[in-house]
């Protein structure tokens, strides 16, 4: 049953903290072999073409939302692809699917792999490829009366192709950022928790925590581009899923993390962009004095 | 301010005694016994806010450096080294002593920020 509430929900502070919705590379490497679990490659075929994971199984994510996988009893699932961005949606759609035990890889899978002690899984007679034999059962998936009203996100799911995710139409970049700080018409959405906001705040943003989301989903605006953000893409990735998938038409997800930001508002960047820039539009709605900020 | 820099020997800078990490940094949040100083512009401070430091723009130092602590522990933080150096260099000259410089950069202090290392502060 699709609950595309329930990942927001999940992802509270303590799971956020905790990282409870990752895997890490480290982590990833040493699970790498084990065949209870399954690395779902959720890149375009296109991608494929140029680079195959022989150890994966692989659903574009254009059609993850068309099957039913079928991963066999306590066997985990982690989504990976080129982009913290797919990860993050592919795992928004496992967990909204009800789906147990799914860990985003949200670093490239390059990342994981260079961890990967090539020495012991050649003693232990395991090379690339041998995870093949795994099955992960995999069926149509039919959509059926009960989730009519939730169609939207299956068609938004089925749009994210090649040809979508390469034009870039769903995300903003490090190059239109800063002049999107001070259009009236885009609507900062700020998804850190509010121990994150008490070390780092931006005054150009709107601050709602993601678990808190569904519950104040009113707070948003219809009639204005929605560009969500978090410290670094995983959160914001799941966030626009969610937006679309509650058939708001105009997202679209920062897909660069804090630091990038930084980098975007110090002095020089800031300066080229022009002079009228030191009052970018206030949405913020961050008035309590944060948990950290000690008296002073 | 000859003294000063007569300090400035390769040994203590080398022993790196004026800085202070981005790690460090966030330890402190929270800890009254040190004051961190954000000495950037106030077209970057309307930008992106660290509530847990003071901010005072490097323009504005002179005229306020009366509010900073001289019992406390102060870590002079900005956007960019060049920017903090400036403000240690101003303080240290306005007596001030136990002073350190944060010189990694937002984007370090950003990192350091994230729910995962700030999850090691708890």
């Amino acid at each position: 049953m699709l609950d595309i509430d329930a990942p927001l929900r999940s992802l509270t502070p303590h799971a956020v903290f905790h990282g409870d919705s990752h895997i890490s590379p480290e982590l990833g490497a040493m699970a790498f072999w084990k065949d209870y679990v399954f690395w779902l490659d959720v890149r375009t075929p296109e991608e494929k073409d140029h680079g195959r994971f022989s150890y994966a199984y692989s659903v574009p994510l254009n059609d993850l939302s068309s099957i039913n996988l079928i991963p066999p009893a306590q066997s985990y699932v982690i989504p990976f692809s080129g982009s913290t961005f797919r990860t993050g949606v592919a795992w928004f759609w496992l967990n909204a699917m009800g789906y147990q035990r799914v860990f985003a890889l949200p670093s490239p899978i390059e990342k994981m792999l260079v961890k990967l002690d090539v020495a012991a899984l050649r003693e232990r007679g395991i090379q690339f490829g041998c995870c093949s034999e795994k099955v992960l059962g995999e069926q149509a998936r039919p959509i059926t009366n009960k989730e009519s009203n939730m169609t939207k996100i299956h068609e938004v799911m089925q749009e994210l192709d090649f040809e979508y995710l390469g034009a870039g139409k769903h995300a903003v970049t490090e190059r239109d950022f800063l002049g999107m700080v001070h259009d009236k018409n885009v609507f900062f959405l700020d998804v850190r928790t509010d121990e994150e906001l008490g070390c780092s705040s931006y005054p150009w943003a709107y601050h709602i925590p993601l678990h808190q989301l569904p519950g104040r989903i009113e707070e948003l605006p219809k009639d204005k581009l929605i560009v969500p953000f978090c410290s670094s893409v995983f959160r914001a990735s799941i966030t626009w899923a969610w937006l679309k998938g509650k058939g708001f038409e105009q997202v679209k997800t920062l897909i660069i993390g804090t630091e990038t930001i930084a980098t975007l508002l110090k002095p020089a960047s800031l300066f080229a962009m022009g002079n009228s820039l030191s009052t970018p539009v206030s949405r913020s709605t961050y008035s309590k004095t944060p948990q950290c900020c000690a008296a002073r | 301010m000859d003294s000063l820099l007569s300090e400035m020997d390769f040994e203590t800078l080398g022993s790196g005694e004026f800085l202070a990490s981005p790690d460090a940094v966030r330890n402190v949040i929270g800890n009254d016994k040190v004051y961190v100083l954000d000495v950037r512009t106030d077209v970057e401070a309307s930008h992106l806010q660290y509530p847990f430091a003071m901010h005072i723009p490097l323009d504005a130092l002179p005229r306020r450096v009366e509010e900073v602590p001289d019992d406390r522990m102060v870590i002079v933080f900005a956007g960019t080294p060049f920017q903090a150096a400036v403000g240690y260099y101003y303080l240290r000259q306005a007596g001030l002593d136990e002073v350190k410089t944060y010189v990694a950069g937002s984007e370090a202090l950003a990192t350091a920020l994230k729910p995962s290392p700030l999850y090691l502060n708890q």
